[in-house]
Formats: C-alpha cells, structure tokens, sequence
C-alpha cells in the first residue's frame, strides 16, 4: 500500500484550540460548569520546614463559616502516597514535616473562599528539627534521596595530571518555577460504585489515575481522570498534579459531593516543586587550542524532601554534561540531595539544562584563561569521526550535525564581524561592555527509563468520513494534538477539519506515560499514524475488492480514495465498508526501538536520537549597575523534516526565552527557615515582553531530516530549545570578562545584582 | 446586598451582589463567562483584563460594585456574531498563542492598547503588554500579532 | 473577605463623613487594597469608592502657576496631560511607571501617596517638585508637604476623620529641571530596588540655588537626601560635583536586605542614580558637557 501524499504534514497549521482561545472559549478545567452541590477543597499547610506536629487543633477550621468536612491523615481510605515512583511523598503529612508549607490536612468547604479562609485557622504545635535548607548544609551532611551515581571513562586523574593546562572552577546553578500561567486544579465527581471522574491538568493522566485509585483503595478501572487541554504544564504537572487529584477524590468520597481544588499562586508556588538547583564543580585538563584532555565533573543536585523524579533528572543532567563535546577521559560524579525544601521536579530539559550549562562554563573558563575567543574552543571540543564520536557513557554520536549547523549559524549571524565589533565598542566606552557567544546544544531525545517509551493511540471513523482521534499525550499549547491530527488526517489522505480531537483521557488509551521528555509527537504521533494506517488498509482491502484492483493500487488523497482510474468520495467508501462490515476503529501501538540502558555499568544507546540547536546572543552590560540588556540573539535549530514549522519555531522562540529567564531574572529564594520568599510574580520574575531581545532571528536548520526513523522524519522539540537560552548567560559572562580582563564568579541566575558583584569581584565598595 | 445594574458585552445586566465580589467572580460565577481567567490573583498576570468604559482593566483588583452604571466587555464580547475582531483575527493568523491561558487578558489589553495608533512601533507595543505575562510563546508572535492586528484595526 | 459596606460619595464632605468610622479605607487603583482584603491582612467595615468625587477628578492650573491634582485622578490621565508633561515631565513619567497600563487606568495620585509604600513611583517625583498635601477632615484642612505625611512604610498621619483632597504642584522658578530615574531587575512591571529624582535650579551664573533629592525604596518611607542637597547648593554643576552628591545620598539612605537586592546594592544604585539624575537634570539647563 503506497504511503499517501503530504497534505497536512510540515504544513504550519494553526494550534487545534487557536479559536477557542481568542474568543474565550477553550475550557480549562477551572471554566468547566460546575455540577451541583460542588464542594471546594483548600490544604492546610505546615509552618515550619522539619520536625513534628505535636499537637493539631482543628476545632476553629471547623467551625468557620461554610465548612462542611475536614480531610485528615486518617481518612484516607487507601494509600497515603502520590510519589511517582518511591512511595515518599505523602499526601498528607503523618506528623512528620520535611518542608515548610507540607499539607498536613485539607478543608472542604461551600466556597474557595471559605476553605481557604478557613484552612489558616489550624493551631498546630511543633517540635522543630534541623533542616537542611542550601546544597551545602546537605551536602556536608550527607543528606540525600537517593545513592550518589557516577559514569565515565579512562582514568582521569592519571590523564588530569598528564595535562597541558589544568583549570579549577566552581558554578551554582539556580532553580525556576514553572510559573505555568494556569496552577494546579482538579475537579472531582463521584459516580455510581464508587467511581470517580477525574478532571485534573495533568501531564500524566495514568500516574493521576494510579495514585486516586491507590489512595481511595479502588481498582485502577474505577477511576478516569481526563484532561483537554492545560493551560501549560512545562514539566510542573508530569508528576506533581496528582496530589490535589488525591485530595479532591478524597473529599469526594468522603461527601458523595463533587470537590474541585485549585491552589492560588502563592500556594502553587509554595507547594509544588521546581527545577532543582544544581552546584557544578570541575576539574579540567586541556591543550593549548582549549581541546580537553580530561574533566572531572560534580554535580551536586538539590531534589527537595522526597526523591520524586530526581534519580532520572540528575542521571539525564549527567547524560548532557558532555553536551556537543567529546570528553576522552571523563569522571562524573552525582549527589542527588535531601532538603527540608519542596521536592523539586521535571522542568523543561529534565536536568538536561544544568548540565549543559556545566559544560559551557568550563567552555567559557579556558577560552579566558587560554585569552581566545570561546566559539574557537568549542568548535575544537565537537564530536567528530571515529574515535571521537562516543559519549561517556558509550553512545555512538551517529547523527552529529553541530559541526555543520554551528558554521551555518556563525556565517548567517555574521559572527566574526560582529565580534570585531564588539572588541572595538569595548575599547570605545569604559562603563557599558558588550559580551557575544555561541553555544550549541545537543539533547537526547527519549525517556531515560526505557519501559517509558511506549504510546497508545485510539482511531475511530464514523459514518459520515469523520474522524474522532484520542492518544496517550495530552496538551499543553506544545501543539501536541494538531501535530498528531495532521499524522492522521494525511493517513486517510482527509482534510485536518475532519479529525476531531478529543480529550486524554485514561478510559480510551490505558498505560500512558506521561507527555514529557518532548516525546509526545515522536511517541503518540507514531502510535496513532499505526492506528490509522490499519484502518486504512482495512478500507484499501475493501476498495481493492469494490473495483477488483490489488491492495496495493489504491491511493487515499484529496478526500477521495483512488483505484486506477475509479475514484470515490472517502465517505461513500466509509458508508460502503460499515454496510459490508468492515470495522473502522482500530488502536494503535508504538514502542521505540533501539534503546536500551545499563544501570551497572552507566552505558547503553538511552537516546534513539538527539536534537541539536544552537544560538548566538549579544548583551550589553552598564558596569555601574549591572543592568544589562539583550541587543540579538541568532538561532538555528534543529527539527529534523518538521511536523508544523509554525508550532515548531514557537518551540523554539518560546524555549528561548524561558531558559533566558532561568538564567537571568528569575531566582527562587528561601530563607534560613526554609520559606520560599519569592512565591509571587510580584517578587519572581518571568520575561515580559520588554525583556526579549531587540532583534530575534529564530531560523529551522535545512538538513536531510532525522536519521533515526521517527514520525515523518521529525525531530522532537519541546525542551531543546531551553537551552538555546545559555547564550546569554555565556555572553553576560563575557561581557564581564571584557570588561574585567579576568573570569568572574558569575553564578545563575545573573541578575543585575549578580553582575556587578562580578564585576567588582563581589565588593560593591570597589 | 447592594444592586448594580451594567452594560456587559452590550447587553443590560443587573441584579445583586455581594460587596466583596470581585469583578472577575462576578464575570465568571454570576454571569458564567469563563474566558476571562485567573492567573495570579494579584493583579500581576493579565490573565483577567476585561475593558471598563473601553479601558482595559485587571478585574481581579476591581470590585464587582465598582462597575456600577459602566459598559463592560469580555473576550466573549469582542467578536461580532461569527466574525472575529481583527486582532482575534491577527493572534490566529500569527500563532499568537500557545496554551492559550493568557491570550484572552492578552487580546483585550492588545485592543486598548492600540485602539487609534494603526502605527504603533514594536517598542510601544512591548512596552504596552508590560502588565500582560505569558509564560509560552516568548512574546514574539504575541507582537507580530498586535503589530498586525492594529493595522486590521485602522486609526 | 468579609462583607463590608460599599459607598460612593458624590463630594468631599460626604466622603470625610463616609471615612470617619473604624476601619473605613478608600479604594482607588485597589492594586494594593483589594488583595491584602482578600488575604483578610486588613479588615474593613466600610470601603468607599473614591473616582465618582468631581472635585477630586480634576487637573486644575492654580493662579499662581502651580498645578492642583486631584487625588483620585488616574495616573493615565496625568501621564498623558499637557500640562503635567509640559511643566512637571518628572511627575508624569514616574506614575507611568505605577503597575502596568490596566494598573494606570485604576490607580490615583492619592492612593499611590496614602499607601505609603516606601517604592511608591509617583512620590520622589511630588517630593522634589516640592509638592504639597491636601488634607480635609473633619476639623478644617491643612496642608503639609509631601513627605512630612509619611510615618513608616504603610503609615500616615492622615487621621481616620481625614482625606487627602488634592496634591499642589508649586509653580518652578526658571531654570529648573527634575528627572526621575529607578532601577528594576526586570525592566517593566517590577517594584524599584531603589529610585532616585534630582530637581536643580540654576542661578544666572549656572550655579545651583536649589536642590531637592528624594529616594524611593531605602528606607522606610520615601525620604530626602538633606546631604546630598547640601552638597550642591551654590555649587556649579560637574561631573566630580554630581559624584560627591551621589556619595552623600548614598549616606542618606538608610536600606535593608530582602528579595529585592541587598541594602549595599541598593546604597550603591541611590549613589549612580543619584549622579545620573542630577546630570540629566543638568543637561535639559545647560548646553554641552559637563565638566
């Protein structure tokens, strides 16, 4: 059966919902009418960051106006646990505390207001414990989630010692709240046998439906959770959203009421966790042209209270350590630490992120030491040919493109001039200077967890030639669902309008994992193009038998299906083949082939691909207060044959920006008590609009497509672009190495206040 | 309870309200208009702009009673019919939105904003969605939108 | 939030009557108000609706020169009126920096003075043009200046049977210029680290008659930099002049750690903003470069 032609595919089609959101129509979970007798859920929170609750009296919470019911530790009917995978995070706390503002009981109340009003009224007592707040206090004292892991090659303290340069250098690395603009919600209705409907901005619908039922002590089957779209998750609702789903269904089933729980901002932020804050240390050997000769790498990683994911984010920031370059002998070290803190969680780039900015400061560090311009070390660090083509942890590099796109981006952002020119605006003014710099990404694209790397697709075609398509991932605004209905109207040769999208949910595709990893067009793109594609060839077979052709001769195009020189309308066949009994609904299964991972040993083939990228960025810096500001940034990035090069370069535009903001204005503080002071727009800083650059090329790399057979040789998209964002901070620091002739302790994020302290090597009084 | 009587996306509205309501509880709870959202409760986020006597607003740092005797209007307010307003219009041709949670207090703060300056520059308009954040798109194509709805909008 | 009375007085004497009840607040921009009522950090009988008061919704040119501003007169409507962009460009740059244009559409002179945030953008500005408040109560009314109304961040002097009527610009003498200037780590919609606006008058031999510094977020209220001032009367304007100046407001600060920076960062920008301004200011006076 020959493949249909490309109508919808690579086509910049609109995102599914664009409409609906422009005229207020899209439903959020929060916009969804409300059944009645709703009853609202608010958590109560813990006070201090480690101890005991020695005493809770609840007697004012229940007595406030509007209070129907208290959720306490001992009414949860089943498990008391929504971890992903460890069983450490309790969904209400059993008088143990591990981080300030832990729940430690949930209100259900007539209005949000009232369960929130009264959720404050607790008078609970403490015995306070000592807390491990910073990486250091953790560190020092062994405090950790899980064992410390390594990986490597050749023995690097002999080819450390044997080295033509050696450098020492140290980089913290801060964390970044999601700040996804929609926070936490569940809506929660109790139905017959005790079976709940589930509506929960998740990105993992069957990791939701797990710890509902668990905690309920239900079978799996009882419990649907479904969701349409979110309005952004970036990582913050893969396994973090389960807890207030546990909470509602609880209360639901307490009540027989429906219960809705939605955390305002401050609770959000207070209350889920973020990126996890990493500290990078180094030891690094190379010869005179910046070519490393051998690295030793630590990566303290601070993961909160509980493990949730932290195992696979510091495994996967240890994975992008090496980022584009080869490392020949490299040692790196992980310690996946235990805070009184949040649990820190997915974020965009899975760790990923902070190990690409470890290698970029090394990158940064002896281009000043050796006085050279730092894209000149880079280039010489790239993977290459044979013998230089393996990461350390024993991957063939087979799809090494950052050779080619570097030297494409370098000539189209015209950087050699423009770095002549920055040496002579720096020469010209003494208090503004200029930094510029190109970094590449290389990221591996698949779950790290093998068994993760399997999607479930469900297809129906209905009587009149539509559509109705449901798979595992979920939306949201990544684009994910027109992507996948673009793959499917192109199977049925149909146009995209016919392919209705319908909501994830765990009663149609059973199994999911969860839409992360930015693997949901690669995974859930391929099992519904299967899906489809065994209708069609059920529908060809009976065409075939229709007009006596063979199989093989009909064509699917243009809303008609084609045998020789028969054509008919793609609905008279559908109405034909239901009337001649052919089913129309199939599933459809994908797993990705190839990989595979060697705990023991720290080696395998995890990725089936990697995605590569790169950006060069221009900052100017006021060395009077450390104000700075981003003049261009030039990007060419890498998206294999795009699915939807509209979706794709808002990826790309939209990544950017928010790994700049990681790097630059946003910075999670805690107090020594462990509270988060910055749990508020007001005193967190996202980029506004104001803080992108003034110019913003963002260009798709034309390269043959994906090597690795994916969904119409695409490349996955959503995180790599995160860490196109490094060139700024990889320029901010050059800007102050001109500006000071020396390497700065630049830390992330470099804030205003950071870069002064830089500048003047951290005394204001210079 | 204090009565108030409002002009909301052209149509009369009236009826009683509690002091405290605040102006996005009344859009969305009384009157069940669910596209004005709440992102951060603070009056930081945008996410809730709605126009007041034409002027683009934060309701939820606005009383409902405050709009006692004003002309209300929505996102569900701006289209005529089945015609699209032609900055709705320009968000969609320019992939203005991603999750989509923002774009509404994002499309009303775009329409005060350029309301007369068909020729708004790009730093005005940067300048002038400072109150309105999104967290998806970086911006760029929110831009490309205002710039070219403004022109579809016309002095 | 507790239910509260709603009121929307038609005139002054109505809205003193209205305010002078325990825990009466008026209700402007509400950028401030409405959340902390929300988080029940401020309890509240009565909230009264300042924007229907006609007389205090008006711009109005004094005789003498100066300019009255009502309190409740939106900070979109100083921004973009003549004679405030004309005669005190200071003013009306700074209350477009209050919150964000739909903040700017809401918020009042009044309540950017009477919530007496020490970050308040629209009071350096009023302090250095000299500005006066309008206080009407219950007793008779009294003016005082600006910054005498402050007692700590969040506190007046406004008794609970006061209002704040009306801000008064003075008319300027020749030769003066002011400039506003605070730094934000993120460049819009952010709350001053510190902000500093320098007013000189320059005598006929270009030497400064008359100073007045005033500096938004270090310290508890927004406050005068008197050493500073003293600095650079009678002074000709410089370079080395505008640094000393810088130097002694520095001093005259008096910041603390929190989120926002720390108090040596904040100390350090009053000094360069400080300069900065003062040099700005100079260059609207006097043509060609400073010494």
């Amino acid at each position: 059966m020959p493949d249909t032609q490309l109508r919808e595919v690579r086509q910049p089609k609109a995102h599914d919902s664009a409409i609906k959101q422009i005229t207020g129509e899209a439903r959020y979970i929060d916009d969804q009418r409300e059944p009645a007798g709703l009853l609202h859920c608010y958590p109560g929170k813990a006070s201090i960051a480690s101890g005991k609750v020695v005493a809770m009296d609840l007697s004012a919470v229940a007595a406030a106006p509007g209070v129907v019911s208290l959720i306490k530790v001992a009414d949860i009917p089943g498990k008391n646990d929504c971890s992903p995978i460890f069983g450490d995070d309790p969904i209400i706390s059993e008088g143990q505390i591990t981080f300030h503002g832990q729940v430690i009981f949930a209100v259900l109340a007539e209005t949000r207001d009232q369960a929130r009003w009264a959720a404050q009224l607790a008078k609970v007592e403490y015995e306070e414990e000592k807390a491990f707040i910073s990486v250091e206090q953790a560190n020092s004292n062994d405090s950790t989630v899980l064992p410390d892991y390594q990986m490597g090659r050749g023995d690097v303290v002999v080819d450390l010692a044997k080295a033509s340069n050696r450098l020492q250098g140290h980089l913290e690395i801060g964390g970044q709240d999601h700040f996804y603009l929609e926070g936490h919600v569940s809506m929660v209705e109790p139905g017959e046998d005790g079976d709940m409907l589930v509506h929960c901005s998740t990105q993992h619908p069957t990791e939701a439906q797990h710890q509902v039922a668990d905690c309920l002590g239900v079978p799996h089957h009882a419990v649907e959770v479904r969701i349409r779209r979110m309005g952004g998750g970036f990582g913050g609702k893969e396994s973090q959203s389960g807890q207030w789903a546990c909470l509602a269904a609880i209360g639901a089933k307490m009540t027989g009421h429906p219960v809705k729980i939605r955390l305002d901002r401050d609770d959000d932020m207070i209350l889920t966790g973020k990126r996890h804050e990493f500290e990078a240390s180094y030891d690094v050997g190379f010869d005179n042209q910046g070519r490393i000769e051998a690295i030793d790498l630590t990566l303290l990683g601070r993961c909160g209270h509980s493990a949730d994911l932290s195992g696979a984010i510091c495994d996967r920031a240890m994975m992008h350590s090496d980022n584009a370059y080869f490392l020949p002998s490299v040692a790196i070290h992980s310690r996946r630490l235990r805070t009184h803190t949040v649990s820190n969680t997915a974020f965009r780039g899975f760790g990923g992120p902070q190990g690409v900015l470890s290698i970029e400061r090394v990158m940064d560090h002896i281009a000043s030491s050796l006085g050279i311009d730092a894209l000149e070390v880079r280039k010489v660090n790239l993977y290459g040919d044979e013998g230089r083509n393996t990461t350390p942890y024993e991957m063939e590099v087979f799809d090494n493109i950052a050779p080619e796109l570097i030297e494409q981006l370098e000539a189209s952002s015209n950087y050699q001039n423009r770095r002549a020119e920055v040496v002579e605006f720096n020469r010209k003014n003494k208090y503004l200077k200029k930094g510029l710099s190109l970094t590449p990404v290389k990221f591996g694209i698949s779950f790290t967890a093998t068994h993760m790397n399997q999607a479930g697709a469900l297809v129906h075609v209905y009587g009149d030639g539509s559509i109705g398509l449901n798979h595992g991932g979920t939306e949201m605004g990544q684009g994910l669902y027109v992507k996948v209905a673009q793959v499917v109207a192109d199977s049925f040769g149909i146009d995209l309008e016919r392919v209705k999208i319908t909501s994830t949910t765990t009663a149609k595709v059973p199994n999911t994992s969860p839409t992360a990893a930015s693997s949901g067009a690669d995974l859930n793109g391929m099992a519904a193009k299967i899906a489809a594609d065994e209708i069609r060839g059920r529908l060809a077979e009976f065409a075939a038998g229709l007009f006596q052709a063979s199989k093989d001769d009909v064509r699917f195009e243009n809303n008609e299906v084609v045998v020789g020189t028969e054509r008919l309308d793609f609905t008279d066949l559908v109405k034909k083949a239901i009337f001649a009994r052919v089913s129309l609904s199939s599933t459809g299964y994908y797993k990705t082939p190839e990989i595979q991972w060697d705990v023991a040993t720290g080696t395998g083939k995890p990725f089936f691909y990697f995605a590569y990228g790169a950006a060069v960025s221009e900052v100017t810096i006021d060395c009077f207060t450390g104000e700075y500001k981003v003049d261009r940034v030039d990007i060419l990035h890498d998206v294999g044959h795009s699915l939807n090069p509209a979706i794709d370069k808002g990826q790309i535009e939209g990544g950017f920006i928010q790994g700049m903001g990681w790097l630059t204005t946003e910075e999670l503080k805690w107090d020594d008590k462990g509270r988060l002071r910055t749990h508020a727009p007001s005193t967190y800083k996202i980029p506004t609009a104001t803080d992108t650059p003034d110019v913003f090329n963002v260009d798709l790399f034309k390269g043959d497509g994906n090597r690795a057979e994916t969904i119409y040789r695409s490349k996955a998209v959503g995180e790599p672009p995160l860490m196109l964002g490094i060139a700024v901070f990889s320029a901010l620091t050059n800007a102050v190495v001109n500006a000071t002739g020396r390497m700065p302790k630049l830390n992330a994020p470099a804030t205003p206040e950071a870069v002064l302290l830089a500048l003047r090597d951290g005394d204001y009084l210079v | 309870m204090p009565s108030i009587s409002l002009t909301l996306n052209g149509r009369s509205v009236s009826g009683e309200v509690e002091t405290k309501t605040l102006l996005v509880d009344y859009i969305r709870e009384n009157q069940k208009l669910t596209g004005t959202h709440v992102g951060c409760d603070t009056s930081q986020c945008g996410s809730c702009v709605v126009h007041v006597d034409g002027k683009s607003v934060k309701s939820c740092t606005m009383l409902a009673v405050q709009v006692d005797g004003s002309e209300v209007t929505t996102i569900e307010g701006l289209a005529t019919g089945e015609e699209l307003h032609p900055m709705q219009e320009a968000f969609r041709q320019n992939h203005g939105l991603q999750c989509g949670f923002c774009t509404p207090g994002m499309v009303m703060s775009a329409v005060d904003l350029v309301a007369g300056n068909p020729d708004i520059s790009e730093t005005e308009i940067r300048e002038g969605l400072e109150g309105n954040i999104c967290r998806c798109t970086g911006y760029h194509n929110i831009v490309k939108s205002v710039q070219a709805g403004a022109k579809a909008m016309g002095g | 939030m507790d239910l509260f009375n709603f009121q929307t007085p038609r005139s002054i004497p109505e809205l003193i009557a209205a305010k002078n009840s325990a825990n009466a607040w008026l209700l402007a921009g509400g950028t401030d108000l409405i959340p902390q009522l929300k988080e029940d950090r401020r309890k509240a009988e009565t909230i009264i609706d300042v924007k229907k008061i006609a007389a205090m919704t008006n711009i109005s040119a004094e005789q003498d020169g100066g300019l009255n501003i009502g309190a409740a007169v939106t900070a979109t409507t100083i921004a973009q009126s003549e004679i405030v962009c004309a005669s005190y460009p200071a003013l009306a740059y700074s209350v477009a920096l209050i919150g964000s244009r739909q903040v700017q559409n809401r918020a009042s002179l009044g309540g950017n003075v009477c919530n007496a945030a020490p970050s308040a953008d629209a009071v350096p500005a009023l302090m250095s043009y000299g500005a006066l408040a309008n206080i009407e109560g219950t007793k008779g009314k009294r003016s005082l200046m600006v910054e005498e109304i402050f007692t700590g961040p969040g506190r007046t002097v406004l008794e609970q049977d006061e209002v704040l009527a009306s801000i008064t610009l003075p008319a300027l003498p020749e030769n003066t210029a002011a400039v506003y200037q605070r730094f934000t780590p993120r460049r819009e919609m952010d709350i001053a680290v510190a902000g500093v606006s320098s007013r000189i008058t320059l005598d006929a031999n270009s030497k400064i008659v008359d100073a007045k510094i005033a500096l938004a977020s270090v310290g508890p209220t927004p406050l005068r930099a008197k050493a500073a001032e003293m600095t650079l009367i009678g002074e000709v304007p410089s370079l080395k002049l505008f640094e000393a100046a810088g130097a002694a407001a520095a001093s005259d600060a008096s910041p603390i750690d929190d989120t926002r920076g720390s108090a040596d960062y904040r100390r350090h920008l009053v000094s360069v903003l400080c300069r900065r301004t003062l040099a700005s200011a100079t260059k609207e006076l006097i043509q060609g470069d400073l010494p």
